[in-house]
């Protein structure tokens, strides 16, 4: 019983659900349609038992790291636990569009998110520094056409050479723009035989049972 | 009364062609017919990354992204989650110690199960510290990326395994790994960061890639035929753009027409 349940039960579920919604997204018949929507708000649902699980976890880990004063790290541990519990706390009380709950997410979130993304720049050189390096044939493509679009887009390629916008654009809305539909596709045809694949149940890696 | 939504004939019908090419496919292996994959040296590399950090005494990372299970990058998290089965018994089976990030809460009960079976199945259940191994970081894409850093600066894994889906974080955590000397396999479909993780990881999976990965690595002889099929069918795709661009070309009218029915 244990194998069928381990095994077949959730294969099934993934049918049953995977086909309705399939059904649901080429069919223009208004039950199915309640039928998908009723689905989609029980895995949100699950969704959010499943963030549960989330702060269990963090809970636990953390918990220990702080009675055990884990050394470099129990600070932490605790810094965390308590803008945890701090969020929870507010946001219970005031819900999400509480002004103090607001506050803080908008004043804290907010700034170190876009700290975080404008720092991509730093490691967009420091990884350029390393890719940008003569030494295959592929690698001299690469460098030679980066300096060509770093000039495209610096105020002093054109300054210098007026060709190196046109060889610039050329680049970017040709060779760039096929190479990316092409991967595009290829994707697509991927997620089709993947969804095919799961759905019928051959596709078993993500369950663990391969 | 229409049955079938309105724009979405010829999708309905390219989705059942495809789904038979897969199916015949799929059964002419189990005739008998011999289908091979080509050589994905991405995938080839996972057991290298993983016998190098058995050497260094180091941890591993996999890495399934920041997606969850619904919605448009879903496949990517299934793919990654195929990807994670694999490591997590090659992982155990030698001895080693596997990190998992998590981003989505929905992915966590999954990928924790993933690895759970995994040392169940090497006759190690005890040795499986769910909030240790599993760790949930964040739903919070740039707080997930600085959790996952610093657990690279802390624990400095010998290998960074990364298929699923990856947006603008996609460098930071490439770049990041790097700096503490980790190996890394990626793998990933958006097309905006395919060129950071090539810049930045030592082998990746480019697009549809990581969608076979499942079936190259688990060597199960119906899902790669099922590659084969979907392999067919882009010599379909291919002929019929260049066949719809001339007959575009020449003027013959109705075929954006056709496509949108």
């Amino acid at each position: 019983m244990s194998e069928v349940l381990r095994k077949n039960v959730p294969l099934a579920i993934t049918f049953l659900i995977g086909m309705v919604l399939f059904v649901e997204w080429f069919l223009a018949v208004p039950q199915i349609g309640v039928a998908g929507t009723a689905l989609r708000d029980f895995g949100v649902t699950v969704s959010a038992f499943a963030l549960g699980l989330g702060a269990i976890n963090l809970f636990a880990l953390h918990g220990g790291h702080i009675k055990a004063r884990t050394k470099n790290q129990w600070i932490y541990s605790l810094a965390l636990l308590a803008a945890l519990l701090l969020f929870i706390i507010v946001g219970v009380q005031q819900g999400v569009q509480g002004s103090q709950y607001k506050w803080i997410y908008n004043n804290i979130i907010v700034p170190l998110s876009a700290t975080m993304y404008g720092a991509i720049g730093f490691y967009i050189a420091s990884g350029a520094y390393r890719a940008l390096r003569a030494r295959t044939k592929e690698a001299t493509v690469l460098l030679i056409t980066g300096v060509i679009l770093l000039l495209r887009n610096a105020p002093i390629g054109p300054a210098l050479w007026d060709g190196f916008p046109i060889i610039g654009s050329w680049i970017m809305d040709i060779v760039t723009t096929a190479v990316y539909r092409g991967i595009m596709m290829g994707s697509s045809l991927g997620i089709l035989a993947l969804g095919i694949r799961t759905l019928i149940g051959m596709e078993r890696g993500y369950l663990g049972r391969e | 009364m229409e049955i079938i939504a309105k724009g979405k004939i010829v999708a309905l019908l390219v989705f059942v062609a495809f789904w038979i090419a897969v199916l015949v496919y799929i059964r002419l292996v189990q005739g008998g017919r011999k289908v091979e994959i080509r050589r994905l040296a991405a995938l080839d590399a996972i057991d290298e990354a993983i016998g190098r950090a058995v050497e260094m005494g180091k941890p591993i990372m996999m890495n399934p992204g920041l997606g969850s299970l619904s919605g448009t990058f879903a496949a990517d998290t299934v793919a990654g989650l195929a990807v994670l089965d694999y490591c997590s018994r090659k992982v155990i089976s030698y001895g080693a110690r596997l990190i998992v990030p998590i981003a989505q809460p929905d992915v966590m009960p999954l990928a924790s199960d993933i690895v759970r079976q995994a040392y169940l199945a090497a006759g190690k259940p005890q040795e499986f510290k769910a909030e240790e191994q599993i760790r949930y970081l964040s739903p919070d894409q740039f707080a997930w990326t600085v959790g996952i850093q610093g657990l690279a600066e802390r624990e400095k894994p010998a290998a960074n395994i990364m298929i699923g889906y990856f947006a603008a974080e996609a460098m930071i955590l490439a770049e990041s790994l790097a700096r503490v000397g980790a190996l890394q396999v990626g793998g990933l479909t958006n097309t905006f960061q395919i060129p950071f993780f090539v810049a930045s990881c030592d082998f990746v999976l480019i697009g549809e890639e990581i969608f076979a990965a499942g079936a190259y690595l688990s060597k199960d002889s119906k899902a790669i035929g099922s590659i084969a099929g979907e392999d067919l069918f882009k010599i379909v795709a291919i002929i019929t753009i260049i066949a719809g661009t001339i007959l575009s070309l020449l003027g013959v009218p109705g075929i954006p027409a056709l496509i949108q029915m």
